[in-house]
């Protein structure tokens, strides 16, 4: 256990900073590229709809702090908001970003691909994916499971 | 050195680095496979032992491998992106296809390293069976690329846009299968003899009789079986190989024979150097008709020289060592396994005398050195093309001018890691003997593989 | 959906999918360095075991994406191979060193340090360099004419903004793998 509080100290103080960063972020993007702060502010009911989903992260990891009671805290709530809340704030600045891919010299349309190279790698894509995805969870599990029988075995011998 | 010059030199480096564990990681599931399938035939132990052991190399060879790998992937937009405009357009599927293979490799290979005891033989085999595919299935899509850059296919430039854009028939170029075959072939052959050098070497420095000179002997029979029958397909595919540079690119087969005049019954010559000149090859021996011969099937071939192509197309002169290097290592290569095996077979020998046993040391570098000169003149020959007669090496350039700082930093990379690796091989053999291996394979109950390997 | 809008979803979504498994790998290194000293807290032994597995799959990602960017946007590649030459390359080396150490490390215990400090080390600078590409893409320092194009250093290195999201990928690295750790951590204990 004291290794996961050695974690949780150090994401109360990482934490915060990122979310200092992230504000840095964005008034920094308001003076050198203003196209992109007003596409990223269509969208703020969504930033702010981030904003819950870290706070509810940092509830989650800190509950031990708030009851007196032995309360393990909620690592998996933790690790799934913060995906969330970062899936949110990428689709926010991805779709502000759009047209462009390299501002202002290249939009998606003018560097799109052939139409049928388009379709032939597409294809590729669902196919490959098709093989790879389950291939990946069987080895996971194993792998997996293997780690878990390691890392009580260390139990073990301590 | 102008601004391609210095955009090849760094592009070569990294590939002269990847491609020696680019071949060996093709090569050496091969050889691990069949050490896998001796064990189902003989139950001898000691051919897990090999299998392992291998696995173990090819581990610590991915480490340089699939990062350098990584560069070359990456480091081809960022210095060639004008031919990666094209080949996004036009040729990407192979570049897709094989990050597929190469994700299969990786699943498998994991597979059997973290579940070879809890598996049975036959998964076992299959998990291997597709580590060896999706590394072989790699190297011949990579090889595809290269293929296609010598006979493009699929596409039309039409003032200066492409058109009527087939990835398919990009895919299958003309020269696809011939090219991906010698990759593959070149590769299994130079998997073979270096796991021969080793063993060969290893036989040297044990004494006669000992278990440890015996298993290394396993060892080398097996790789010169594979070896001999690599080396000769590789043989009958690099005549293939030649007779498509015959119809396809026939300015860089004059320029690996050193021809300058269109003629029939042109010769063939071996060792020398093309003197621009004197228009001939110096110092060479010549086989007459023999080129014509090779080239066409019959000794009234006619093939052209580089007289008959703007002096400006020439490939560089120097390829003409090159190839004949590539050739005569390769022929070597044949006939040393040939005789090893017929000491062995027909006159019942033991065992091979010391200087079969040098040579064999010397056989894994020098199939090494055949491979880099293989793929030297593969690239320098197609020059001053990128895309054979439609992309120039110039037009792919990037336009970013001061290379020199990041060439150095990469090289200055190159050599950490390929001294490293070899500290790490050495460092790792030397506290897990064979013995060891053979004594943990005896007891049961033991893992033979940790997890870690 | 045009074809077009497909195709920038999916290098997104990809790109999303190796952050967030980069952050993992990034974030472990680091903290596997700091934490060195704190032999009681077994810290260190699961950042670094943690590792192993990902490390192939999150390279190839790497050339998987590059390929996907070139394959669904050939357009692009020239703007953005001559703007990102530089971080790109420093990317590359550091990964290169990164990867191969923690494959030799595993034969070698002698380099056990030597890969916690490297991967320490490369797990902060390289998502620094990772994320520093966005800014590239979107602060219009990519200058010149079509096939002539060149970024401007100096602009960028004077850049509030670059420096700002650099500092974002390093704090939001950390912080992920920080989040994700105590999972992995906690399972086996039940």
């Amino acid at each position: 256990m004291k290794a996961y509080k050695i974690y949780r100290r150090d994401a109360m103080i990482t934490g915060p900073l990122m979310l200092v960063m992230a504000l840095l972020v964005m008034l920094t993007l308001r003076n050198e590229a203003n196209w992109i702060y007003q596409g990223m502010m269509k969208n703020s009911a969504l930033l702010f709809v981030s904003l819950i989903f870290f706070i509810i992260s940092g509830i989650a990891l800190y509950l031990p702090y708030f009851s007196k009671q032995d309360v393990k805290g909620m690592p998996r709530l933790a690790v799934i908001a913060i995906i969330i809340q970062y899936l949110i704030g990428s689709y926010v600045y991805g779709i502000a970003h759009l047209p462009y891919i390299i501002y202002p010299n290249v939009t998606i349309l003018s560097g799109f691909t052939d139409p049928t190279s388009f379709r032939a790698v597409f294809a590729t894509y669902i196919v490959g994916f098709a093989i790879l995805v389950p291939g990946f969870y069987y080895f996971w599990s194993i792998f997996m499971k293997d780690q878990r029988r390691k890392f009580k075995r260390r139990q073990m011998s301590n | 050195m102008d601004h391609i010059q210095m955009a090849r030199a760094m592009f070569g480096t990294n590939m002269a680095v990847h491609i020696i564990f680019a071949t060996i990681g093709v090569g050496l599931p091969m050889m691990m496979l069949a050490a896998e399938l001796m064990y189902q035939r003989t139950k001898d132990l000691q051919y897990v032992v090999m299998a392992k052991r291998w696995t173990k190399t090819l581990g610590v060879l991915l480490g340089v491998g699939i990062p350098t790998g990584t560069i070359a992937g990456v480091q081809l937009s960022l210095l060639w992106p004008g031919f990666m405009e094209v080949i996004g357009r036009v040729m990407a599927l192979p570049f897709q296809i094989e990050i597929y293979a190469f994700m299969v490799e990786a699943l498998f290979m994991s597979i059997y390293v973290y579940a070879a005891e809890k598996i049975k033989p036959w998964a076992r085999i299959v998990s291997l069976f597709f580590v060896a595919f999706g590394a072989m299935a790699s190297a011949v899509l990579i090889s595809n690329v290269h293929a296609f850059e010598g006979t493009p296919a699929g596409f039309r430039f039409e003032n200066g846009e492409i058109v009527d854009v087939d990835p398919w028939a990009a895919f299958f170029n003309p020269s696809f299968l011939v090219t991906a075959g010698h990759t593959a072939l070149t590769a299994y052959t130079t998997g073979a003899f270096v796991v021969a050098a080793v063993a060969a070497y290893k036989m040297l420095k044990n004494k006669y009789g000992t278990a440890e000179f015996n298993f290394h002997q396993k060892a080398l029979r097996l790789s010169i079986v594979l070896g001999l029958v690599f080396s000769f397909l590789t043989a009958l595919n690099g005549h293939a190989t030649t007779q498509h540079l015959y119809r396809e690119q026939p300015e860089k087969l004059a320029a690996a024979e050193g021809l300058f005049e269109t003629q029939d019954h042109a010769g063939l010559t071996l060792f020398g150097y093309t003197d621009r000149e004197a228009q001939e090859v110096k110092y060479g021996i010549e086989f007459p008709w023999l080129l014509s011969f090779l080239s066409g099937n019959s000794f009234d071939t006619v093939v052209t020289g580089l007289n008959d192509f703007p002096e400006e197309y020439w490939p560089p002169l120097y390829v003409h060592i090159l190839f004949n290097a590539m050739v005569i290592i390769g022929s070597g290569l044949i006939a040393l396994a040939l005789f090893a095996l017929v000491w062995n077979k027909w006159l019942k020998k033991e065992t091979y005398p010391k200087w079969v046993l040098w040579l064999f040391v010397a056989s894994g570098p020098l199939s090494v050195i055949s491979i880099e000169c293989g793929w030297i003149f593969a690239c320098t020959g197609r020059q001053p093309w990128t895309i054979y007669r439609m992309l120039t090496t110039e037009d792919s350039v990037t336009s970013y001018e001061n290379l020199g700082f990041l060439f150095t930093m990469f090289i200055i990379v190159y050599i950490i890691l390929c001294v490293s690796v070899v500290f790490t091989l050495l460092y790792y053999f030397k506290r897990h003997s064979v013995m060891d291996d053979i004594y943990k394979a005896e007891q049961k109950d033991v893992r033979l593989f940790d997890s870690n390997s | 959906m045009s074809d077009a809008l497909l195709a920038i979803t999916l290098v997104w979504g990809f790109i999303f999918l190796y952050a967030i498994m980069a952050s993992m790998d990034f974030g472990a290194g680091f903290w596997a360095m700091t934490y060195i000293k704190k032999e009681e807290t077994n810290a260190t032994k699961i950042a670094n075991s943690y590792l192993s597995p990902t490390w192939e799959v999150t390279n190839t990602f790497v050339v998987g994406l590059v390929i996907a960017i070139y394959s669904l946007f050939p357009g692009a590649v020239f703007p953005i191979g001559v703007a990102l030459i530089v971080p790109a390359s420093l990317i590359l080396v550091l990964l290169c060193i990164r990867s191969a150490f923690l494959v030799f490390s595993h034969s070698v215990d002698k380099y056990e340090k030597a890969l916690t400090y490297i991967s320490g080390v490369t797990g902060l600078i390289i998502p620094g360099l990772l994320i520093s590409v966005l800014p590239i893409t979107h602060l219009g320092f990519v200058e010149g004419m079509r096939g002539n194009e060149e970024l401007n250093l100096s602009k960028l290195f004077t850049s509030p903004n670059e420096y700002a999201f650099v500092g974002f990928g390093i704090m939001s690295t950390l912080f992920y793998h920080l989040c994700s750790c105590p999972i992995t951590q906690n399972k086996p204990m039940k």
